[in-house]
């Protein structure tokens, strides 16, 4: 005949609890459910959006300057502080409105490109001129931003070349230009073609060199690229430049080098931070409402976790008093109800894992949305968000455990002579 | 009388359940059970016999008086201690046959053994055997339900004599079978009291079983009414 079961030489309380999962299947499958299908949920939500917003940052801050340098128009309150200081014993003084609109252009760049260099943190920086031009064509006008970049650093700021079609940015020389792909089209022209720039100093006839394809459809409109010196002739303006994109090592420390510049040099510095204020909250109260939602949905869980032990201890109740009566101590009654519900949340969670993944590759398997493709940022496949999962599996352990406790104080103060007699 | 060891004695043992009315179920009970004794218990429904037994078996907390074990006071036993006094020395057969219906009948019997974590091979063909011996060797892989009253009250005896305690409490062990097979239970306990020195205190409505003990004791509302030998007593 057989020997016995390996588990039977496991704790009582194991080989018990394994035995009464078995038993009461029902109960068991709608334990393991509601934790799995919460911990899907607490999964999936973050994962798609996310990742949606992970992508959307990716493409619209690493694809860009984390921090600018930047021009600043004369202020009336900078002026008159200017001139307190010039002049302190003058009292009032008269303010002229022209000051107001005089440009602070960034004189003497180069020097003070190698100075911010010298900080730490600074990986890159590349300096341009941005200002608007009309653009020429035949018959045809349009007004947009002319920006005159230094190809070779501001290849390492954005990813400028990679949407650079039917031509290249290396090669973009003083006489030629890369326009956006929309914009090209508006104005019917094509690579090889001759536009012309005007601009309060001056006229240029440029050569379209390249387009340019970002898929941000606002920006397939506007593109205008020249060199920096291009930029600079058609302004007049030799040695200055309007800003200097810059990058850093940690893009979280953006907003903090940003100040640490702005205060240095005396400058107007922006960076990615404040320019996506907005998204960021959005972020951050995205991660508020999905803490919520999950508090809510393992509350719903855990009671139900809560409910349906008590049930169980109250259906077991004789056996429970039996197994006392022959010498079970009741911290391992208790420990029999709370493996119960961590061995149930635990397949919950694996279900969840599992539920998760599969909506997921549901999601991915759905077309795309006019917005998304109105939006033009397109879509990248999602993937399972793993802070979220660490925080699921964590938090659904946790619940139920602490949603056994009550049940599996029950079993292990049950008086065995009360519960036998019943 | 030969003078032997005792294993159980009470001190004006009392249970009283409090109420508007409270009841004595058990009153100031003196009582001295040698070590090896087999006796038995009797007296009319709601004397006090099982709530006797659940103190003797530390299973119930008396209300007050005194119950020791090899001389040795139990008040002071935490429920640690009583649930690993419970497991090593005690049996115990309740009135009702109670077996955990999702586990076979040898299951049922090893149970015990798995709790004190004592379980072996060696234990295991003991178990055996001791079903053997009560007429349910064929039905040891057999779960409560697809077995007869009778039968899981074998079970009930196999389950409390499987860890060789010093003492088993039976209430009531035969109030289902029938004579052949009550007669065959008492036989087994006998055998095995004789055998193994183990105490048996017996529960029982019938005269005639209780005769077959070395002494009856009966209740009478919570009472010691008489403590004799029987006549026909054997041995
Ligand atoms: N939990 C309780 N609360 C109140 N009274 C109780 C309780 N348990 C038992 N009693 C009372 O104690 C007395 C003794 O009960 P007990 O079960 O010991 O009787 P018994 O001799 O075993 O009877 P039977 O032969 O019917 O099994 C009875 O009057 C009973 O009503
Ligand atoms: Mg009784």
């Amino acid at each position: 005949m057989s020997v016995a079961h390996w588990m039977q030489y496991l704790p009582i309380e194991i080989y018990v609890a394994w035995r009464y999962m078995r038993f009461n299947l029902k109960q068991s499958f709608i334990v393991a459910l509601a934790v799995g299908i919460g911990v899907s949920i607490i999964i999936f939500i973050p994962s798609i959006n996310l990742s949606f917003f992970g992508y959307f940052l990716e493409k619209t801050v690493e694809s860009n300057a984390h921090i600018k340098v930047v021009r600043e128009l004369d202020t009336e309150a900078r002026n008159r502080q200017t001139l307190k200081t010039l002049y302190p014993d003058e009292g009032r003084i008269l303010v002229s409105d022209q000051s107001l609109t005089r440009r602070r252009d960034i004189k003497a760049y180069k020097n003070l490109v190698s100075e911010i260099m010298r900080i730490d943190g600074i990986t890159t920086a590349a300096p341009y001129v941005s200002e608007s031009v009309i653009i020429v064509r035949g018959s045809q006008t349009r007004t947009s931003t002319m920006r005159g970049i230094l190809p070779e650093a501001e290849k390492n700021i954005s990813n400028i070349e990679e949407n650079i079609q039917q031509g290249s940015l290396d090669t973009l020389s003083d006489d030629q230009v890369i326009l956006g792909w929309r914009l090209a089209d508006e104005l019917g022209v094509n690579v090889g073609n001759r536009i012309q720039l005007l601009t309060n100093f001056g006229k240029k006839s440029l050569k379209v060199s390249a387009l340019s394809n970002t898929g941000i459809y606002q920006q397939d409109l506007s593109t205008i690229l020249v060199t920096l010196d291009t930029a600079q002739a058609l302004l007049n303006m030799p040695n200055e430049v309007t800003g200097i994109g810059l990058k850093v090592r940690d893009m979280y420390q953006a907003e903090n080098l940003a100040r640490l510049i702005a205060r240095t040099f005396d400058l107007k510095t922006t960076s990615w931070m404040e320019d996506n204020a907005v998204f960021l909250d959005q972020i951050r109260m995205f991660r508020v409402i999905i803490a919520f939602i999950s508090f809510l949905i393992v509350f719903a869980a855990a009671s139900s976790i809560t409910s349906i032990l008590i049930m169980v201890v109250a259906s077991k109740s004789k056996d429970i008093g039996i197994l006392k009566a022959m010498g079970t101590p009741p911290n391992a009654i208790m420990r029999m109800f709370l493996l119960q519900a961590i061995i149930l949340s635990l397949i919950g969670v694996v279900a969840g894992i599992g539920g998760a993944t599969f909506l997921i590759e549901l999601y991915n398997a759905t077309p795309y949305s006019k917005a998304e493709t109105f939006l033009g940022i397109g879509r990248q496949p999602v993937t399972l968000n793993l802070e979220y999962t660490v925080y699921a599996i964590f938090y659904a352990t946790l619940s139920s455990i602490l949603a056994s406790l009550i049940p599996a104080w029950q079993a292990g103060k049950l008086d065995p002579v009360e519960a036998i007699n019943q | 009388m030969i003078q032997t060891d005792t294993i159980l004695q009470t001190i004006a043992l009392t249970k009283v359940y409090e109420g508007i009315q409270p009841v004595y179920a058990v009153r100031d009970l003196d009582l001295t059970i040698p070590q090896g004794s087999f006796m038995s218990i009797i007296g009319p429904s709601g004397s006090g016999k099982s709530t006797l037994m659940n103190m003797l078996g530390l299973l119930d907390r008396p209300s007050s008086g005194s119950l020791k074990y090899m001389g040795e006071p139990t008040e002071t036993w935490e429920e640690k201690r009583r649930s690993q006094f419970r497991n090593e020395e005690i049996g115990f057969i309740f009135q009702a046959h109670l077996l955990l219906p999702e586990f076979t009948a040898l299951e049922n019997v090893l149970i015990p053994l798995q709790i004190g974590r004592n379980l072996s091979p060696a234990r295991i063909e003991h178990a055996k055997s001791l079903l053997d011996r009560i007429g349910l060797g064929d039905r040891m892989h057999h779960r409560p339900p697809e077995l007869s009253g009778g039968q899981n009250q074998r079970v009930a005896i196999a389950r409390a004599l499987v860890n060789t305690p010093s003492i088993v409490f039976a209430d009531e062990p035969t109030g289902a079978l029938d004579s052949t097979t009550s007669r065959s239970v008492y036989d087994l306990m006998r055998e095995i009291n004789r055998e193994e020195k183990v105490t048996f205190v017996i529960v029982t409505h019938e005269r005639e079983l209780a005769g077959k003990t070395d002494r009856v004791i009966t209740l009478l509302d919570g009472r010691l009414q008489s403590d004799e030998a029987p006549k026909e007593s054997p041995s």
